[in-house]
């Protein structure tokens, strides 16, 4: 059985490798409609199984943002046509509130992902460019900007992982967990992205550099997933 | 693997450990000990602790030690913290003047020193002084030889529970200044010698822990010298390096004073509440397996920690808050801990010193 716990290890090893959306392990328009049809087992490990089972096929599933409700829902993405099908919770179970708990921590998986591959990219830089005869990595005021970085991304990694052991909410309504370890998430993948850029030489700034590629993409994570006001404002209206 | 895979995994897993559970099962018997005042209560546990077998964690066996890894006793520590926690006062004792003396001290020294130290017998480790500033080179108490003996002058500040020790562990000048640290010699100097003086330093908080000692030609032998002369520095490297305080637990027991006095709400609750799950993790001290390990778990609880006490702080600031945190105020313990807790940008260095080096060994990262 494949637990929670690997697929978002897995979320986190393709951003951080650079790998596209497509290859996140949560696609699936088959999934929402197996869930909403009452198809699927019962428990989240099963709802988690499926979603991994689902890998390969080309539809991610996401938690979008539908304006002033604040009710989660998955829609479904396809590259060239957008949003092509949207669907609410059909039922107030468990299963569904599991669902999009673990979209919304894979998406924060993902987001963490891309800054850290921005991050090892710095410290590979940091150890190859030699500047007055020793390397970068030497100097004092690197390694503490290294290790501020570190414990920020780290941080954020545990509250997600976390997070999917703790979910509890029903129906419709995020966990709390869930929520702060998106806005850890959120936080953290600005703070480590802008740092890291700032580490790394100029080279990193140049258009289709893979820390450019990764720097625009958080971009993108925020638009998909909701930016921290949006979540701040889910939080402001839990009963 | 990276650092961060290697670690976030460690942190899911519990390492058992066979030794570390047996003395958190004894301690399950011993909560609450007390024995008259808090002195008292002091020597008689690390007595009572000898007897069972658990006062000496990580001595050597030569010296009917258990051996354990900075780790479990880490872990160790942890626990007993919980049960007694007038307790803390004696570690730094058992973990880094006893060690220091079965390294350095001579047969004489060791002789009379190590069982009383495992009987209760407590030292303070005295290395700061007024106006030199962080840097231990600049060491200025003198000691001079009189013949067999050695006479000794000078100022020691910041020496932890100076009130309830017998002796101190002294690191003075026998050189010139010019030597810097090559003219230092360490001392064990009794604290009931003519000439010594003990003065309580008062701090803001209400915490009553730290003292001052001066000393006036204090007279001591000279098999009271650990290790050989000018060999200080070499000596004092447990001693320096040395966590006093675990700062893990002091931002639980402030997060705690803090949440009771209001009932927090909304994304500053959330922020906390998950922090204090992850510090929760550090405080329990059973994730590490090896030394390496361990030591990169210190330094991430370490800032982990002071992040949140910080947050802490904010919080407060903004509601217009001062509590207590058991008995002692928040807002002047906040600045005690920030100067006690060895600077944090020595902890985020060595952090990043590992984090570049390991990213060296990975080689080049994937593209």
């Amino acid at each position: 059985m494949i637990s929670s716990r690997h697929i978002l290890q897995r979320a986190l090893e393709a951003e951080e490798a650079g790998a596209l959306l497509e290859t996140s392990a949560y696609n699936a328009l088959q999934m929402a409609t197996d869930i909403c049809a009452g198809e699927y087992g019962k428990t989240a490990e099963d709802v988690l199984f499926g979603l991994s089972k689902s890998e390969g096929q080309e539809r991610p599933l996401h938690i979008v943002n539908c304006g002033e409700d604040t009710r989660p829902r998955v829609a479904v993405l396809q590259a060239e046509k957008g949003i092509s099908g949207l669907v609410t919770a059909a039922s107030q179970s468990r299963m569904w509130a599991d669902l999009v708990n673990t979209s919304a921590l894979i998406g924060s998986m993902q987001q963490l992902g891309a800054a850290r591959g921005m991050f090892d990219r710095a410290c590979a830089y940091l150890n190859n460019r030699v500047l007055d005869g020793r390397p970068l990595s030497d100097r004092e005021a690197i390694r503490e900007s290294v290790g501020e970085l570190y414990v920020c991304l780290f941080g954020a990694v545990m509250a997600c992982r976390k997070a999917i052991g703790t979910a509890s909410s029903v129906g419709d309504t995020f966990d709390r967990a869930t929520i702060a370890a998106r806005l850890m998430a959120l936080r953290a993948s600005q703070i480590v992205s802008a740092g890291s850029m700032r580490l790394h030489g100029g080279v990193a700034m140049i258009a289709g550099d893979p820390m450019d590629v990764l720097a625009l993409r958080q971009n993108d994570y925020i638009r998909i997933y909701g930016s921290a006001v949006e979540w701040r404002l889910r939080l402001a209206r839990m009963p | 693997m990276t650092p961060l895979q290697q670690q976030a995994d460690r942190f899911d897993s519990t390492e058992a450990n066979e030794d570390v559970e047996l003395f958190r099962y004894w301690l399950m018997g011993q909560a609450q000990f007390q024995r008259g005042d808090r002195a008292a209560t002091i020597r008689s546990w690390q007595g009572h602790k000898d007897r069972a077998g658990w006062g000496r964690l990580s001595w050597p066996a030569t010296h009917k030690g258990r051996e354990m890894s900075s780790a479990q006793v880490y872990a160790c520590r942890a626990a007993e913290r919980q049960a007694v926690p007038d307790a803390a006062a004696t570690w730094p004792t058992l973990d880094i003047v006893a060690p220091t003396l079965i390294e350095f001290a001579g047969e004489t020294l060791q002789a009379k020193s190590l069982a009383a130290i495992a009987e209760g017998d407590l030292w303070t480790i005295a290395l700061h002084e007024p106006d030199i500033g962080e840097d231990l080179r600049d060491v200025g108490s003198q000691a001079r030889r009189q013949g067999d003996t050695w006479l000794i002058s000078g100022k020691k500040i910041w020496c932890a529970h100076g009130k309830l020790a017998s002796h101190a562990l002294l690191l003075v000048r026998t050189g010139s200044v010019e030597e810097r640290e090559q003219g230092l010699t360490c001392f064990a100097v009794p604290l009931n010698s003519p000439g010594v003086e003990v003065l309580p330093i008062p701090l803001g908080s209400g915490r009553g822990d730290f003292d001052e000692i001066i000393l006036k030609n204090v007279e001591v032998p000279s098999w009271c010298m650990i290790g050989a002369l000018g060999q200080g520095w070499r000596v004092t490297e447990r001693s320096r390096t040395y966590l006093a305080s675990q700062p893990e637990f002091e931002a639980r027991r402030a997060l705690k004073a803090l949440q009771t006095k209001l009932s927090l709400a909304g994304e500053d609750a959330l922020v906390l509440a998950t922090a204090d799950s992850l510090i929760e993790r550090f405080t329990v001290g059973d994730a590490a397996a090896s030394d390496d390990a361990f030591a990169l778990d210190r330094l991430v609880g370490n800032l982990l920690a002071r992040a949140q006490m910080e947050e802490i702080g904010r919080i407060a600031d903004e509601a217009g808050l001062f509590f207590d945190v058991d008995g002692l105020r928040f807002g002047a313990l906040l600045n005690e801990t920030r100067l006690e807790w060895r600077p944090a940008h020595s902890i985020k260095q060595e952090l990043g010193r590992r984090i570049l080096a390991s990213a060296r060994r990975n080689g080049e990262i994937r593209k």
